[in-house]
């Protein structure tokens, strides 16, 4: 692995720590924001969505200042805003050059960029289990000038951080913890191995199957346990007496 | 050209919404006989109830299909899993926010064939798999699952395509349903670019473009 994707797995697996140990989701979006040197950070979820329904009462925590939230609400921004309302029925991530802005929506870019917020961003949707819909938007700092390239580095790292604020925003909404999530029984084999010393490769010669199958098992299984890296996982694991120690 | 199409712009391409639930009636129900919900003339699930992205392979009008697939986060429901999951409930229970899943994946060979006459089924397929890797790199995403027919394998090796067949269930049509893994990296890519002589980008988020299988075909 090269220096630089082992100082991205490194930054990845400290925020993923710092947004679930973050007091609540406003501490966390701030947290994410700073990490990343990222302009600002906000997080939306939908109660209910549909195709052509409008979107009701959404829980938002964001970093961006007191005063451009005031215009936002003031405005009724929300019901216009092309990022809220094409996210939260889209899937796949986006940036915001690919929106297509009606003219109401151009007077509130036009606003947004006055009050010195950064001009690129980009969108992360995301779908639990029961269905609900969310979005995690980032936006770049004043003056960036490579925000493709930045976007391609960390979108990935960023997808999978946009479902912790996720899971931690539904803990804090609904006050449920997390239930003891079901493993199939091939990922609990590959925690098990790995909890015995074995790394990916080994892994792949004594299950009999490719590295990235590995690979993607254990990503599966640390979805579930809500863990940024693999001994966590396994620790998580046998806390939980998923695994034998 | 290979484009999405996600919920907010579902109504924007009513002629293509229409021509791939027909297609998918036309292959799923009609040629590999799975007992696949149809009303009419469409074959439509629940699962295209919930928003979910399609990748679709058109004419640069957008009127004329060639292809589809649909796609959707393993972080969501899925169909895999829940169809799947009595058979080979070890697999298909893969959920994570970069592994996503790819069904009801078809080609039209008629409307290929007007178009790109020496086209084959295999080489259309291919291609829709390409586009399907780009859209899915350029997203953030590194594995798709998907279920295939037996005989794809062949088709996805001679491309180039990295998979690992997680299991095969019978009793959902004429032939058995390969469930497997597909990875998806810069590698793979440029393994699939030079099995199927392919230079340029298939996969176009915006606008209009040429048409790169003029070249390639």
């Amino acid at each position: 692995m090269s220096e630089t994707s082992d100082r991205f797995l490194l930054l990845r697996e400290t925020i993923f720590r710092e947004i679930k140990e973050a007091e609540n989701v406003e501490k966390a979006v701030f947290e994410l924001r700073d990490g990343y040197r990222l302009g600002h950070v906000t997080y939306h979820m939908a109660q209910t969505v549909t195709a052509d329904m409008q979107i009701d009462a959404p829980f938002v925590r964001t970093t961006y200042p007191p005063d451009w939230i005031a215009i936002y609400l003031t405005r009724s921004y929300v019901t216009i805003d092309p990022v809220v309302k094409e996210g939260l029925r889209r899937s796949l991530p986006f940036d915001w050059s690919e929106i297509e802005p009606t003219e109401e929506a151009m007077e509130m870019m036009t606003e947004f960029q006055v009050h010195g917020m950064g001009e690129y961003g980009y969108s992360i949707p995301i779908t639990d289990k029961v269905g609900r819909r969310a979005l995690l938007s980032v936006n770049s700092r004043a003056g960036e000038t490579n925000w493709s390239g930045f976007v391609k580095s960390f979108r990935q790292d960023w997808m999978e951080l946009a479902h912790v604020l996720h899971k931690k925003a539904i803990i804090e909404l609904f006050g449920d913890e997390d239930p003891v999530p079901v493993l199939s029984p091939r990922e609990l084999e590959i925690l098990h191995w790995s909890a015995k010393g074995k790394d990916y490769k080994e892994i792949a010669l004594i299950v009999g199957i490719s590295e990235h199958t590995v690979r993607t098992y254990m990503r599966s299984a640390r979805y579930k346990l809500n863990c940024s890296n693999m001994s966590q996982a396994v620790a998580k694991a046998i806390t939980l007496h998923l695994i034998g120690a | 050209m290979f484009v999405t199409i996600e919920a907010h712009e579902y109504h924007k391409y009513p002629i293509l919404m229409d021509r791939m639930f027909k297609l998918r009636k036309e292959v799923f129900s009609d040629q590999l006989d799975w007992d696949v919900s149809v009303d009419g003339d469409y074959e439509r699930d629940i699962y295209d109830e919930k928003m979910p992205a399609y990748l679709v392979w058109c004419n640069d009008d957008r009127t004329e299909l060639y292809g589809s697939m649909r796609l959707m986060p393993t972080t969501g429901p899925t169909l895999l899993y829940d169809v799947f999951r009595r058979t080979f409930p070890n697999q298909v229970s893969l959920s994570a926010p970069g592994i996503w899943e790819g069904t009801r994946m078809c080609i039209d060979q008629e409307a290929i064939n007007a178009v790109y006459p020496s086209m084959e089924a295999s080489r259309a397929f291919s291609l829709l798999f390409l586009a399907l890797c780009e859209c899915a790199l350029d997203h953030g995403i590194h594995t798709m699952v998907s279920n295939y027919e037996p005989q794809m394998k062949l088709v996805y090796r001679r491309a180039g395509v990295k998979v690992q067949e997680l299991g095969r269930a019978d009793g959902y049509g004429k032939r058995p349903v390969c469930c497997g893994v597909f990875e998806v990296s810069e590698p793979v890519l440029a393994a699939m670019r030079t099995k199927l002589a392919v230079s340029s980008t298939l996969y176009h988020k915006n606008g209009v473009h040429n048409d790169p299988l003029e070249v390639a075909a």
